[in-house]
């Protein structure tokens, strides 16, 4: 590879041109108001040479005196000019148009957008900032095509997960993350803040992402941070905001008349008994909102950060400093977010040599509760407790359902056990890298395109949590004996190295970039914790481990981890007058992840593109259309997300026995599972089809693109029988097709003083399973209600992850109607029903009804339809922005109530239940005795439509007239208002209807952690 | 400059070459855990491979074995919170076992966990460097007892199942695997039990740090009781031939000459008090003969049931949330009730009622009486506050040991081979089990089927034999006493709580094959066995 890399190399330094450098300068100004224009991109075509206006828009650059400029600024009209041996060169760019000629950034390097044969999307920072208030990933949503964002809960600083062109795996399907080249887990990227971000790139199609071979396969998303520019004048910039957050639904419950009706009623339809006499009736007082005990209103959100950048002649310089503070809308106190980051980021120029260096300092304090359990101490416990319970007792402690004699397990008073949660995270954060970069055109002209950059960068964060116990009785099921004090610390620590080299060559009108390149990459994970009770002090502030006193409660745990992938990559651009384009890569990655039997694996692609309306044929249409390409691509990829050492089987020492009269511990030992040595990566193959289109003055912008990704050898844990007596061996054993549409549509037009842009885009994906290698032809996961598992399936010919119950047919009216349903030798379907049960239909048709036989597909949690719809108007110094998102053809498994405990409160749904023939088809009847299993059976009863449009964000701004600022020596001043998930329109009566998490945990609903609406105003001061 | 451009050329070179020897940066080691292959190669090694084995014996999951043979005998009802609590039980309880049961499939996980252990052990007991003498003999003949032990529980709880004796090299190999007959599961159990009988020392020849270790006895009272089952149970109802191992038969004689050799060895007395017998600080006493360690010890455990060390179902038969008797009792979740035909059981004056039945009405202030109380709970394994673990769970750190087998029983058991030929024997066995508990007044002076099982039940209860008293003494026997435990006393407070129940003699008192299972073999492998799940 090296050498093949190398020769080819040398071969083109040899047809090397000559051509005399000169000085060229100019001055560039904006066509709608003559003003200069500060930040212009200008470029040597066909290297990667340039430089950008300064704060005056002059420009000065050394060129050859018969090269072509190209003058770009993001959301203006690039131009191309010849120099033609001219000094002064000016340009008046033309805002109202899309930039054909935008450069995104590719895996290892960048592109001009016309010449981009893959599916990429990019996102730019400032499309970011209009929605500052959220985070990196979730400001994300709606903005691209076939990018399916959704938030796990939220709960301040929770995850959300990405999918990029539908689940490709049964495993981790999150893309990978590469921030300023260093690659990260999605955990990872929370040190950035929406206003540091350039651009985002997403590489969609297999030919873009397999530069990133084994890692590539669910996509990748390139994150690229700001820098300040070369003689850029110092500037200083404060943005800040400050906001109030509130649940935008609360779910409706029984109350305590209706309560005490429903439980009475269930009691004597189960045991023939009231639940609650007259006379406990008469003594019950309470009738509490636990929703509103639970929910902390007005919760404030604030950002406040200072940037500063600027630069000399050589160097450049981009900080920032910034404070986050998020409460969360649940749970006041326990469950909020404080993040603190510094950024620097210096580029500075030697010559030959550019060097440069980032870093970022992150100190992160949060809190946080359950956010999607029904055990735990989330919303679930609220809606499950019965409202004739108060908060406290008159005497002040806190009131339990056990005093009412309802015994409800782990559900619990939710606010008496907030009151025991005690537990803070503190992370803090090193990323930075260094880079040198080698011109090697200037140490030598003949050497003119080749470039050698060299990168090392890494990532340190050490997770120090701690928390503290109390001594506390509230039931049987709820408390301790002796308080804890405990304490955990991880350390994460990566470091990347990376080193590229890069041959950029035009031959009249043939364009090459050649590159090769290498990486290795580590990272590790050490952690050690440890509990202690009894402890000396009974508060969260003095819950160190040395204040415990039980010198038999200690516990100390800590372990090791480590990872390592190293690669050889490489790449060539190839194209023709700028019409024709052929790029093909191919990679070699290696992995400790992998057994000796497959330590290597490789991951080629190739694509092409033709540009149409530089065709010749095609010159009658310029002025009509301004770009049209097609692109094709086809590429493979890997995934290495599958865990450590899973080909190998390791001693594991949990299987402990005691012996002896003081029963010393023997920590027995066997194999952890079954070993498979020729465990290997996922592979992901994907074929795309792109057009690209712009017109009206390239004011339009349209793209789209077809895919057909197949993503085999997935690592399923096969279930194998447990005759084996050890887990079952992790196996490449299926496969899945993700199949679709996007289309993105971009317009932006200036009208006199009214800018206007707006885009659209939808995605539509088909999901199919193509093979499980497993005895079962499945694979089986997530709990549902209480009791109920595995209510997601993945089989063959269906999406990964469906919904699969029982059909159910409405509810049983009559004894009559029970004793029709019979099988052909006349026998009961359901013998144990009585009227007011749900009826189930036998989808098998084999007479009877069977819970593990006649499942069907129930829907799927994961939506046919994205898109997102964005506009931006700007009118005389005010503009207005706002964000919809919409997710359709999905659905939400219910498993809020815990059917399992008889005295759980219920949905107010609940009050339209069958009480009598014809009064209800839908609800069932309500029983202490459920002989049917109408609520242990996984069923449709349980599963909803969960499509849904949502405002994301609306914000409304006004910058104040330029001789005003000038006036207060300010250079902008702008100050808005914003709001955040304003709307939301769905059926689901849930309290919300995105509800991430992975593939098996997806859309199922056990008291979600709401998405807050949230309303804010702020301000954004350039000095 | 050129030198500059070789200089950074040579530089890149290193870079890519520095790549093409990464071989070693590829291969990581474990730095937490050891890899098999380098396993298994000193003794140290071996002990805890063997107390591996152990653990499985140990392995309560959710499906406490002693407890299931009461629910499923007239001994005991489910109990919990209400009828969906713990539903594998109440089928049970009901006789309505499906092939999804979760006891059925989670009881099979731990036999074949258990089984597993045991082969790799004894494939890789040759490659250990052993250093004290015996000490490879030893920890053999305990690991076969163990193997037996898991196979017992597989033929009396599914009849018939896959024999595997030893760790196969694919999973695919255990798909093609066909069930055994009970006979050759019987053979397979009495082969490895006289290999450990020969093997293993007796119960005074063990050291203090030894206690909990199998021993000679242990075997020889497994084999009596394993025998009462064969010949009482197994052998009229699916017809099987005389219990051996191929060449030695376990007839009566086998069986009666193991009991007195325990007997006459006087390895084991019996404690004195019968309530001392279940002291929390009397553990492993001169009556244990068999008994699974339980400890806090590891202050561990998960909810999901694996990992658990201490005696989860101390917690799971406790009282809900009790008031009174001086804070003793430490909260439950009310299952495993005892049930009135129980209490009724024992004639006045029976010290063992108390011990056996916690009157929580009589000893309690107030407590949550859940779904199916009678007022009775399990008095010889609930929690208690005094013992709570230091660390982890309470609920899954109670250092309760279960007595499997212990001397009374081994007494009763002889008796009981000795009525026909030996009425004298047969009586002088059982009164020192009766006199023991109630004086010397209370000794019989003969003794019928009748007596002995009257006193196995008041001596046994709650301790998960009743089930195969019943059973071995023909489903007719079984079914007019299981039948007539569902009697409900005309006055209490939740009647509705006790449907009716029929046993179902077809069942066995077996479980169906799991479900799971038979799916994750190939088709037709694996098949229902028992009547009622075909």
């Amino acid at each position: 590879m090296k050498r093949i890399l190398f020769f080819l190399f040398c071969s083109f330094f040899s047809l090397s041109l000559y051509a005399q450098e000169i000085s060229v300068s100019g001055n560039i100004t904006a066509k709608e108001d003559d003003q200069p224009l500060p930040g212009v991109t200008v470029v040597i075509q066909g290297t990667t040479t340039g430089t950008i206006t300064d704060f005056d828009g002059n420009y000065t650059l050394q060129a050859p005196s018969n090269a072509t400029l190209d003058f770009s600024y993001i959301g203006m009209k690039s131009q191309s000019v010849p120099v033609d041996g001219r000094s002064v060169i000016n340009v008046v760019l033309d805002n109202e148009a899309f930039d054909v000629d935008e450069v995104v950034v590719v895996g290892y390097g960048v592109q001009k957008k016309s010449l981009v044969t893959g599916a990429i999307s990019k996102v730019g920072g400032e499309e970011l900032v209009k929605t500052s208030d959220m985070r990196v990933s979730q400001a994300l949503q709606g903005k691209t095509a076939g990018v399916v964002i959704s938030s796990n809960s939220g709960q301040p600083g929770d995850q959300v997960s990405i999918r990029i062109r539908g689940i490709g795996t049964n495993g981790d399907a999150e893309p990978l993350y590469i921030v300023d080249g260093l690659p990260m887990s999605r955990e990872g990227i929370d040190f950035l803040s929406s206003g540091d971000i350039e651009s985002i790139e997403v590489l969609k199609d297999a030919a873009s992402s397999a530069i990133y071979g084994a890692r590539g396969a669910n996509g990748v998303i390139l994150i690229t941070t700001k820098t300040g520019e070369k003689e850029e004048k110092f500037t200083i910039a404060y943005d800040g905001y400050y906001g109030v957050q509130n649940p935008w639904k609360k779910i409706d419950v029984l109350n305590a008349d209706e309560y005490v009706t429903l439980i009475n009623e269930a009691s004597l339809n189960g045991n023939g008994s009231y639940r609650f006499t007259p006379g406990q009736i008469a003594g019950f007082t309470a009738d509490t909102d636990w929703q509103d005990q639970m929910f902390n209103y007005d919760a404030p959100k604030q950002n406040h950060s200072i940037t500063m950048t600027g630069g000399t002649k050589t160097t450049s310089y981009s900080s920032s400093l910034s404070y986050f503070n998020q409460e969360g809308i649940v749970a006041k106190g326990k469950s909020d977010f404080e993040k603190f980051t510094y950024r620097l980021n210096t580029v500075s120029e030697f010559g030959f040599l550019q060097v440069g260096s980032n870093i970022n300092l992150v100190r992160i304090i949060s809190r946080g509760i359950d956010t999607n359990s029904h055990f735990g101490n989330g919303l679930a416990q609220a809606l499950n407790m019965p409202p004739i319970v108060p908060v406290k007792n008159e005497d002040g402690t806190w009131a339990v359902p056990e005093q009412f004699g309802i015994g409800l397990q782990e559900i619990t008073n939710p606010v008496a056990l907030l009151d025991q949660l005690n537990s803070e995270t503190k992370t803090s954060k090193l990323v930075g890298g260094l880079f040198a970069e080698v011109d090697f055109g200037k140490i030598n002209t003949s050497l003119n395109g080749l470039r050698f950059k060299t990168t090392y960068s890494g990532e340190m964060a050490l997770v120090d949590t701690r928390g503290y116990t109390p001594e506390y009785y509230l039931d049987a099921m709820h408390f301790t004996v002796a308080d804890e004090a405990r304490r955990s610390m991880d350390l994460w620590s990566r470091w990347n190295f990376e080193n590229i080299l890069t041959y950029d060559k035009t031959i009249d009108e043939h364009h090459f970039t050649l590159m090769a390149g290498m990486t290795a990459f580590k990272d590790f994970h050490d952690n050690v914790s440890g509990s202690k009770k009894d402890v000396i002090f009974d508060d969260f502030e003095h819950a160190y481990i040395d204040n415990g006193t039980d010198p038999e409660s200690e516990v100390a745990g800590g372990g090791y981890s480590e990872h390592t992938v190293s690669s050889l990559f490489g790449r060539v651009n190839y194209d023709l007058k700028d019409r024709y384009m052929l790029t093909a890569t191919l990679r070699r990655d290696g992995s400790s992840r992998f057994g000796a039997e497959n330590k290597y694996g490789y991951f080629p692609s190739v694509a092409g593109g033709w540009v149409i309306s530089r065709e010749d044929f095609m010159s009658n249409t310029s002025g009509t259309i301004d770009l049209l390409k097609l692109r094709a691509s086809w590429g493979q990829n890997g995934s290495e997300s599958i865990g450590d050492f899973g080909y190998t089987s390791i001693i594991g020492n949990q299987n402990i026995y005691y012996f002896g009269d003081s029963k010393t511990q023997y920590n027995g030992t066997q194999p952890t599972r079954i070993a498979n040595p020729s465990l290997k990566w996922e592979t992901s193959e994907q074929t795309n089809i792109g057009v690209d289109l712009a017109t009206l003055g390239s004011s339009l912008r349209v793209t789209l693109d077809y895919y057909s990704k197949t993503t085999k050898d997935w690592l399923v844990t096969a279930p194998v029988p447990m005759l084996v007596g050890n887990s079952a061996p992790t196996i490449n054993g299926g496969s899945v097709r993700n199949s679709g549409f996007e289309a993105e549509v971009a317009y932006k037009k200036q009208f006199g003083k009214l800018y206007f842009s707006a885009s659209i885009n939808g995605a539509y994906n088909k999901n199919e399973v193509l093979e499980i290698n497993n005895a079962e032809k499945r694979l089986t996961g997530g709990d549902g209600a209480f009791g109920q598992g595995n209510v997601i399936y993945a089989t063959v010919g269906s999406p990964m992850g469906y919904f699969n119950g029982l059909r159910t047919d409405g509810i049983f009216q009559t004894q009559d109607e029970i004793n029709s349903y019979v099988n052909s030798e006349g026998g009961l379907l359901q013998p144990n029903a009585v009227p007011g049960d749900i009826k189930f239909v036998d989808a098998d048709g084999d007479g009877a009804i069977d819970r593990d036989a006649d499942r069907v597909n129930l829907g799927s949690p994961h939506p046919d339809f994205t898109g997102g719809f964005n506009m931006n108007l700007e009118y005389a110094g005010f503009d207005f922005n706002m964000s919809v998102y919409a997710a359709l053809g999905q659905e939400v498994y219910d498993a809020t109530r815990r059917y399992d405990m008889n005295e759980a409160n219920y949905p107010a749904t609940w009050l339209d239940r069958w009480t009598g023939p014809g009064t209800s088809n839908e609800f069932p009847r309500v029983t202490f005795v459920d002989g049917n299993q109408n609520m242990t059976t996984v069923s449709d009863f349980f599963v909803q439509d969960g499509s849904f449009v949502r405002l994301r964000n609306m914000s409304l701004g006004y910058t104040l007239p330029k001789n005003l600022t000038n006036y207060l020596k300010i250079s902008r001043i702008r100050f808005y208002v914003s709001g955040e998930n304003l709307l939301t329109f769905t059926k689901y009566d849930g309290y919300d209807p995105e509800i991430g998490g992975g593939v098996f945990s997806n859309g199922i609903d056990h008291g979600i952690y709401p998405q807050a609406r949230t309303v804010l105003g702020g301000v954004n001061i350039t000095f | 400059m050129k030198n500059k451009s070789i200089y950074i050329f040579s530089f890149i070179a290193l870079m890519f070459i520095q790549v093409s020897c990464t071989q070693d940066f590829l291969e990581l080691e474990p730095k937490t855990g050891q890899v098999e292959a380098n396993y298994y190669k000193t003794e140290d090694q071996a002990l805890l491979a063997v107390a591996a084995v152990y653990d499985a014996y140990s392995v309560q999951n959710w499906q406490f074995a002693p407890v299931m043979s009461d629910i499923f005998s007239d001994d005991a009802f489910t109990g919990g919170s209400n009828i969906n609590d713990m539903s594998q039980f109440h089928q049970i309880e009901m006789f309505n076992m499906d092939a999804e049961n979760n006891a059925a499939a989670d009881f099979w996980n731990r036999c074949y966990s258990g089984i597993y252990r045991a082969n790799l052990y004894l494939q890789k007991q040759d490659e250990v460097e052993w250093v004290t003498d015996g000490m490879k003999e030893r920890l053999e003949g305990e690991t076969l007892f163990l193997r037996a032990y898991f196979y017992w529980d597989l033929v009396r709880h599914y009849g018939s199942t896959p024999l595997i004796l030893e760790v196969l090299p694919s999973v695919e190999d255990y798909k093609t695997i066909a069930q055994s007959s009970p006979d050759e599961l019987f053979t397979q159990i009495a082969a490895d039990l006289l290999a450990a009988e020969a093997a293993l020392p007796t119960a005074d020849e063990l050291s203090a740090s030894e206690t909990g270790r199998i021993t000679k006895g242990a075997v020889q009272a497994l084999i009596a009781r394993i025998y009462l089952y064969h010949e009482g149970f197994a052998r009229p109802t699916m017809g099987l031939s005389a219990w051996s191992n191929g060449s030695t038969t376990i007839d009566k004689s086998y069986a009666r000459s193991a009991l007195e050799s325990i007997i006459t060895s006087e390895a084991y007395s019996l404690v004195p008090d019968y309530a001392e017998l279940f002291d929390w600080e009397n553990q492993n006493n001169e009556e244990s003969i068999l008994e699974i360690q339980y400890s806090d010890k590891a202050n561990s455990g998960d909810w999901g049931g694996w990992n658990i060390n201490g005696n989860f179902s101390s917690v799971w038969i406790g009282v809900r949330n009790p008031v009174g008797d001086n804070g003793r009792l430490f909260p439950g979740w009310s299952f495993d009730i005892p049930t009135w035909s129980l209490a009724n059981e024992f004639e006045a004056g029976d010290p063992r009622k108390d011990v056996t039945l916690y009157n929580a009405e009589e000893r309690l202030d107030d407590y949550n009486r859940a779904f199916m109380n009678t007022g009775y709970f399990n008095g010889k394994y609930m929690a208690l506050s005094a013992y709570i673990g230091a660390g982890g769970d309470q609920a899954h750190n109670f250092p309760r040991n279960h007595m499997d087998i212990r001397y009374a029983d081994v007494l009763l058991m002889a008796s009981e081979l000795f009525l026909e030929d030996n009425p004298t024997k047969a009586t002088d066995y059982l009164n020192r089990v009766r006199t023991r508990a109630m004086g010397t007044d209370a000794a019989l002076s003969s003794v019928t089927l009748d007596d002995i099982y009257h006193e196995r039940r008041v001596e046994f209860g709650m301790e998960g034999l009743r089930k195969w008293d019943l059973l071995r003494r023909g489903n007719d026997y079984a079914a007019q006493m299981i039948n007539a435990s569902f009697n409900v006393p005309g006055d209490v407070p939740n009647p509705s709580h006790f449907t009716p129940r029929t046993f179902k003699a077809d069942t066995w008192g077996m479980f169906p094959i799991p479900a799971g299972e038979i799916r994750n073999t190939n088709e037709g492998v694996l098949q229902q066995f028992v009547p009622a799940y075909k």
